[in-house]
């Protein structure tokens, strides 16, 4: 994939972070990784990413509200909720309340690729990722 | 000892009915959100299915054994509350749930758009619109859950004992008439439904422990229970894992003896490609269905022919569950891909995860090259009941393809012994279909018209064979009878054979 995005990810499980940040930098994007969803929020103010991608059960601040923090600064990131209890009615709700995809755990790799990749594209549509508008 | 499975959307009242009908009998309450959860833990993918239902159509997974696995579970756990005692469950298709148990009492339950809606924003903190948006694509991923997991429409009165709308009438007065109607005789247990009973739960607990074993997950068991003698069919390629079955069933309570069967019925399905969505799929399916056959897929990839992305392919994947991932370190739900992962198997996942979908899977393999290949894949095998060969050859001019696929026919009836037709032969040999029923038609009115000269002119038909006429041409009776007794035999034959195709007799 050419286009370059900025990711954050925010799973209380280190593991997850871990595996998708190594995945996902071989294809070019840059990826921070938080098992604190506090500490997301906090990073979320501070930078402009292009795709979060976030677990939904993570103790006092759940995936959702993560979710809502981070479209209300910026209506251009796309979210992606990943959650190993995922339920049709749990599904649906993100995808309302404003998520990109919903991926159920566990998950393949390629996934999340293909995820990201769609991502991309709908950014195409619209304006460049934020990586490739710091680098302009 | 009543069983009262409660159904509804989400938001209809299901819980609160559940809980009011408790408070009257003290009955316990067990819900689907509770099961689910006993089942993650178990390690079935039930995020999985559910998420499949809302993604695009096309993503190849295979859920088709995991459904299986999910629908085991929530029977060996349903039956076994219910041996315990009364019981009050509630889901989203409960009414669907334990199939055959006369004695529970299937219940619908409906309520007010708007106060579907005004539960929704409470619940969610959504607007009024998005949460009737929300609503309206929940019911329908809920409508296609319902229809993949059970195969049925989850609205269909038919599959209800009683149905209440919640517009004008209370949950309290709901739950008196849900307790009166449990108290009736209809919805008492018999023999007969308890037995029934106690068999979906030894063959459910059957089909979950072969499920989750390590030695026997990677294969296909159909499993009835009857009376404790707990029967295991397999199909022929799964042999060696049947050695291990008697293992892993030894233990189970209520089990007093267990049968393992290999599958006698198997139809070998040959071709290069393969497509669940083709009218070979349909018309063997209809046929396996029939005979209660298992299907064995093998895709045929003719020499020369060998793709770049074959090799990549390797050996037939793993058929199972993917539940080695248990043992393996833990990874939090994040899988590598698999190595075959892009590389085009010719329709085979699709047209397993369809077989398997439909209980008809019977095995797969993959060959490159001929007869000879073909043989030393499937021979040992078992015997087949039929063996059909699809559509081969494609590269091939349509008269190279009829030869050569008429010449792969012929090979594989000698050498394998066993009855071979081609795709195109198999409705016309054992379907009905429109042709058929056209020729129905035809011979039908032969044979009316036949008998009906016949009995209308018996004078003149009696002169014939032994009066007048026979006195002056006597040999001319006798060709007569000849020539006419084959046809009338091939015309009412005919008949007779097609006839008994709608019943499904061959």
């Amino acid at each position: 994939m050419s286009d370059r995005c900025q990711i954050l990810i925010v799973d209380d499980e280190p593991i997850v972070g871990e595996r998708l940040k190594a995945f996902l930098e071989k294809d070019g994007h840059r990826v921070e990784t938080f098992v604190e969803p506090a500490a997301a929020l906090e990073r979320l103010e501070a930078k402009d990413f292009d795709i979060l991608i976030s677990d939904i059960r993570m103790g006092e601040i759940d995936g959702i509200q993560v979710m809502a923090k981070a479209l209300q600064k910026s209506r251009r990131i796309k979210v992606i909720m990943i959650t190993g209890y995922a339920t049709l009615e749990l599904a649906r709700e993100s995808l309302t309340k404003g998520a990109f995809d919903f991926i159920a755990k566990p998950f393949k790799l390629k996934e999340i690729r293909r995820t990201i990749k769609r991502a991309v594209e709908s950014f195409e549509q619209n304006a460049q990722p934020a990586a490739n508008r710091a680098a302009v | 000892m009543a069983i009262v499975m409660i159904s509804s959307m989400y938001q209809g009242g299901r819980e609160e009915l559940a809980q009011a009908l408790k408070r009257k009998t003290d009955w316990p309450v067990l819900s689907r959100e509770e099961l689910v959860d006993e089942a993650r833990k178990l390690g079935i993918k039930i995020g999985r299915l559910e998420v499949a239902m809302i993604k695009r159509p096309g993503l190849p997974e295979k859920l088709a054994r995991e459904k299986e696995l999910y629908l085991a579970f929530l029977t060996a756990t349903l039956c076994a509350k219910a041996r315990q005692g009364a019981l009050i469950y509630h889901g989203r298709a409960g009414h669907l749930l334990l199939p055959g148990i006369s004695h529970r009492l299937r219940v619908g339950l409906t309520a007010p758009r708007e106060v579907r809606i005004k539960r929704t924003v409470r619940a969610l903190n959504l607007t009024p619109d998005k949460a009737e948006n929300y609503l309206a694509q929940l019911d329908e991923d809920v409508a296609k859950w319902i229809r993949y997991i059970h195969r049925a429409d989850g609205r269909d009165p038919n599959h209800f004992d009683l149905f209440f709308n919640l517009e004008n009438m209370g949950l309290s007065n709901a739950a008196g008439i849900l307790c009166a109607t449990a108290e009736l005789p209809d919805f008492q247990p018999t023999p007969a439904s308890l037995k029934l009973l106690d068999d979906l739960h030894l063959s459910s607990q059957a089909k979950l422990r072969l499920a989750l074993d390590e030695r026997t997950h990677a294969a296909d068991f159909h499993v009835k229970a009857d009376n404790g003698v707990l029967t295991v069919t397999y199909p022929p390629d799964q042999d060696p894992v049947s050695r291990h079955i008697s293992q892993v069933l030894a233990d189970l309570p209520g089990c007093r003896e267990i049968q393992c069967t290999m599958a006698e019925t198997n139809i070998l399905w040959v071709q290069e490609r393969f497509t669940p969505e083709s009218d070979n799929f349909h018309q063997i399916i209809r046929l396996a269905q029939r005979w209660g056959a298992a299907v064995e897929l093998l895709r045929l990839i003719p020499p020369g022919e060998l793709q770049g992305d074959m090799a990549a392919l390797g050996p037939d994947p793993d058929h199972g569950f993917g539940r080695q991932a248990c043992a393996a370190a833990w990874d939090g739900g994040v899988e590598d891909d698999d190595p075959a992962t892009g590389a085009d198997d010719g329709g085979l996942s699709r047209t397993e995860e369809e077989l398997i979908n439909r209980g008809r899977y019977g095995g797969r393999h993959t060959v490159c090259g001929g007869y000879d290949q073909i043989l030393e894949r499937v021979q040992g095998n078992g015997r087949y009941t039929l063996v059909v060969i699809g559509d081969m050859f494609l590269a091939k001019g349509h008269s190279t393809r009829t030869r050569q696929t008429r010449e792969l026919a012929l090979n594989i009836r000698d050498r394998l012994k066993a009855p071979v037709i081609t795709a195109d032969e198999l409705k016309s040999r054992f379907l009905f279909g429109q042709r058929q029923a056209l020729t129905l038609a035809g011979f039908l009115a032969l044979v009316i018209l036949l008998y009906g000269l016949v009995f209308t002119h018996q004078k003149p038909v009696l002169d014939f064979l032994g009066g007048a006429i026979h006195q002056h041409f006597k040999w001319l009776a006798a060709a007569a009878v000849a020539v006419f007794s084959p046809l009338v035999a091939y015309i009412y034959g005919t008949v007779a054979g097609l006839a008994l195709k709608i019943i499904n007799v061959d």
